[in-house]
């Protein structure tokens, strides 16, 4: 296991991960229901209704910030009352909840016409004193994208070769991996908007906030690469955000989607200069603490080696996922990978997957 | 004798108008009550209306265009079964708060009303306040109670209309208030009477994100007219913006023919089933699109990037196949399940154009609107996985 897969396996067990324990419901002993297990992560921001019929009750599987397996079936609706059709679509609104936790327990209801087993009966208690911790509902709200680009160029710095043999620097590459960004993040929704920030020894916001991708792209073409500098102080790159920016007010934000959100992606490009905090984390805590203000790093940088820094900057931009929300991923000299990755951070942050739980391969079906 | 400065007098003379802009915005905020056509309704200075057509002593058209008093009337137009009733407001010049002269675009109707009655219904008049923010909205809802009982008195003489009438206020389980009534026929003149209708159309149990996504209230009018003794009705549909969102526009409804001989009552259930069943389209549109979208979460919870959270029109996943990572955009509109499946956009994340990336729709997506959800979105993957190698190949090839 590689450094970089260690500590994300430390940041996922870190997180907060209430596992309830799998199982099939059956009664009556009666095999004839047909059953299928989906995994599903939780994306309706609801309560998964429960639903039970003629004996049979339906447990909820393992909960992994979210993932939810679902025993799923379909319902005779001539054997007696469903409660309600099921499927993870059915909402309901939250209520009283104060904390950003809901309980499963409000909505498991049970019936049953035959006893249940004892292990279904255990699994059913076990569920019910299971709490998922949900910031806000999965709803697609515009997002208002901060994009903090490092135009520092380091002595040394390797280029991108490409299979065909040409060379290009780092800054090139980004700026090409983040025009497609932008084309097909538009392209999903119109509505998210864009701001650029160049960092080199201080951050300056170049672009305000616009829905049209190409202002940004004209923008990002005129950045020039700069001399590295001796440090990076990301306090100076979230005061400059705090400042530019105006929180969404939600009265009850596990419940009610905000009018948009804010997302910033870090594209840090340095393997020698660690960022750092050189005023302090006030703003930065501030920002992060909300609940519609999310943080994303890639990280751009030399081969690991002794005669770098990597792991250790690398440390440092994981250690800024005090949440577990967001997406920090690492690339070296690989365009291709460079470019997977700008489409891994076109996921909506209210939408998406826990990082470690992203799989994109599109299996055959023999 | 006094003379009025000329300053003064262009004050007085616009004095109506400045006297009830409060009033006027009063109705423009709240509706004029008393009209099914609410938004409709329009109030102008006679000055910038069309003139108002008279007859003549020997019957014949003529049109007027009152200039000595344009500016001190109002007209008040209100839609009213399918026609226009235009209430024309004189106002004193020289004592502009006093209560106006009242005149009718309907000749016959201002022949009939006798001072009596207008005391008696329309009592604003009698307690006229300027200084009252609805005393305009007051005075054209009672002048429309007047009418509406003068339009319902003539319906008396006309037999046929008023079963009719009193058939489709039991079958729809509407009130008066609920249908407007113009009878133009007499024993010596047949013109066109119509009835304008509000149908009990309910959303009740359309989602309400659907309802909400456009203001106004939802409202299902039908207007029938009645050309002739023998001829048959003649029915409209009118259909709010918001309905109209839901189930598509009034003209693009075809309405079932009349048959000879059909009562309207009958005429109007066959409307309204044709109309719930759009509606349980509707609903079914939506829900079979939600189906879909979490079919699609179930099999692709892990790679998902957005989808349409509240109308389940889209859902935008990123797929890997052979290290080739790309994004599939899946749409899904009104029409479907009824009339077409997922509309399936292939794009690229490494190659682009000047303005987008490089992207494929499949044309090639076997659909059948009785799969279910599962074999839909089996089907879609079939689909892409059969494309992914052509569109690797020509997005290289495009860029």
């Amino acid at each position: 296991m590689t450094r970089i897969e260690a500590h994300l396996r430390r940041r996922a067990l870190n997180l907060c991960e209430p596992v309830l324990q799998h199982t099939l419901a059956a009664c009556s002993g009666d095999t004839s229901f047909p059953l299928h297990i989906t995994p599903l992560s939780f994306y309706f921001a609801s309560p998964i209704q429960v639903i039970a019929s003629a004996g049979w009750s339906w447990c909820l599987g393992s909960a992994a910030l979210g993932s939810v397996y679902k025993a799923a079936s379909l319902l005779n609706s001539s054997q007696g009352n469903p409660l309600q059709r099921p499927g993870p679509l059915s909402w309901r609104p939250r209520g009283q909840d104060s904390s950003r936790c809901f309980r499963m327990s409000e909505e498991v209801e049970v019936l049953s016409g035959n006893t249940l087993s004892e292990d279904v009966e255990k699994v059913v208690e076990k569920i019910s004193n299971t709490t998922v911790e949900f910031r806000v509902p999965r709803v697609n709200c515009p997002e208002h994208i901060i994009l903090v680009v490092d135009v520092c160029h380091e002595v040394g710095n390797t280029p991108y070769r490409l299979a065909d043999g040409s060379k290009f620097s780092a800054l090139y590459m980004v700026k090409r991996a983040l025009t497609l960004f932008l084309q097909n993040k538009h392209a999903i929704d119109a509505r998210h908007k864009f701001a650029l920030v160049l960092l080199h020894n201080i951050p300056v916001w170049i672009s305000d906030f616009t829905s049209d991708p190409q202002k940004i792209i004209s923008d990002l073409e005129l950045a020039e690469e700069r001399p590295a500098t001796t440090h990076c102080d990301l306090s100076l790159v979230f005061e400059l955000i705090a400042h530019q920016i105006s929180l969404p007010k939600c009265s009850n934000p596990s419940v009610v989607p905000p009018p948009y959100m804010y997302r910033t992606i870090l594209i840090y490009g340095r393997s020698h200069c660690l960022p750092q905090f050189l005023h302090g984390k006030e703003l930065f805590s501030h920002l992060i603490q909300s609940p519609h203000f999310v943080l994303d790093v890639l990280y751009t940088h030399e081969s690991p080696s002794d005669n770098n820094k990597c792991e250790g900057i690398f440390d440092l931009l994981c250690g800024l996922d005090e949440g577990g929300w967001s997406y920090v991923l690492e690339v070296s000299r690989n365009a291709t990978k460079l470019h997977n990755y700008f489409g891994t951070l076109l996921a909506h942050p209210f939408q998406r997957p826990v990082q470690k739980d992203l799989s994109y391969t599109l299996v055959p079906k023999d | 004798m006094v003379e009025i400065p000329m300053e003064e007098q262009a004050s007085l003379n616009n004095a109506p108008l400045n006297m009830f802009t409060r009033q006027m915005e009063y109705m423009k905020v709240n509706g004029v009550p008393g009209v099914l056509f609410s938004d409709c309704a329009e109030i102008s200075k006679a000055s910038e209306a069309q003139g108002v057509k008279n007859k003549g002593d020997n019957g014949e058209i003529l049109e007027c265009r009152p200039e000595s008093y344009s500016e001190n009337t109002l007209l008040i137009k209100l839609p009213y079964a399918g026609t226009n009733l235009t209430i024309h407001l004189l106002f004193n010049p020289q004592e502009p708060w006093m209560v106006p002269e009242m005149t009718f675009s309907d000749d016959r109707f201002t022949s009939t009303i006798t001072l009596k009655d207008l005391e008696d219904q329309v009592p604003s008049l009698n307690e006229w306040d300027t200084s009252t923010d609805d005393i305009l909205a007051q005075l054209v809802h009672q002048v429309l109670q007047l009418y509406r009982g003068y339009q319902l008195d003539r319906l008396e003489e006309d037999e046929i209309l008023q079963i009719q009438y009193e058939s489709l206020l039991k079958a729809l389980k509407i009130g008066e208030g609920d249908i407007e009534v113009s009878v133009n026929s007499t024993e010596q003149v047949s013109t066109t009477s119509s009835f304008l209708m509000r149908l009990p159309l309910s959303l009740q149990d359309v989602p309400p994100v659907l309802v909400d996504a456009n203001p106004g209230t939802p409202n299902t009018f039908l207007q029938v007219d009645f050309p002739r003794r023998e001829a048959a009705f003649v029915p409209k549909l009118h259909l709010s913006s918001c309905v109209e969102s839901l189930i598509g526009e009034a003209s693009s409804l075809a309405l079932p023919t009349v048959p000879p001989g059909i009562g309207v009552m009958d005429y109007v259930e066959r409307i309204m089933e044709l109309l719930e069943e759009k509606v349980r389209r509707t609903i079914l549109s939506f829900e079979t699109r939600k189906q879909f979208i979490a079919e699609v979460l179930c099999q692709f919870g892990c790679a998902v990037v957005e989808y349409d959270a509240e109308r389940f029109n889209k859902i935008v996943v990123m797929m890997e196949v052979k290290d080739f990572h790309f994004l599939a955009f899946i749409s899904l509109g009104s029409l479907f399940p009824q009339q077409h499946g997922p509309r399936v956009v292939l794009q690229s994340l490494y190659h682009n154009s000047a303005k987008e990336p490089v992207s494929k729709e499949l044309t090639d997506l076997k659909y059948s609107s009785q799969w279910k959800p599962e074999e839909m979105v089996q089907h879609t993957k079939e689909a892409i996985l059969a494309n992914i190698s052509s569109f690797q190949m020509s997005s290289i090839r495009t860029s």
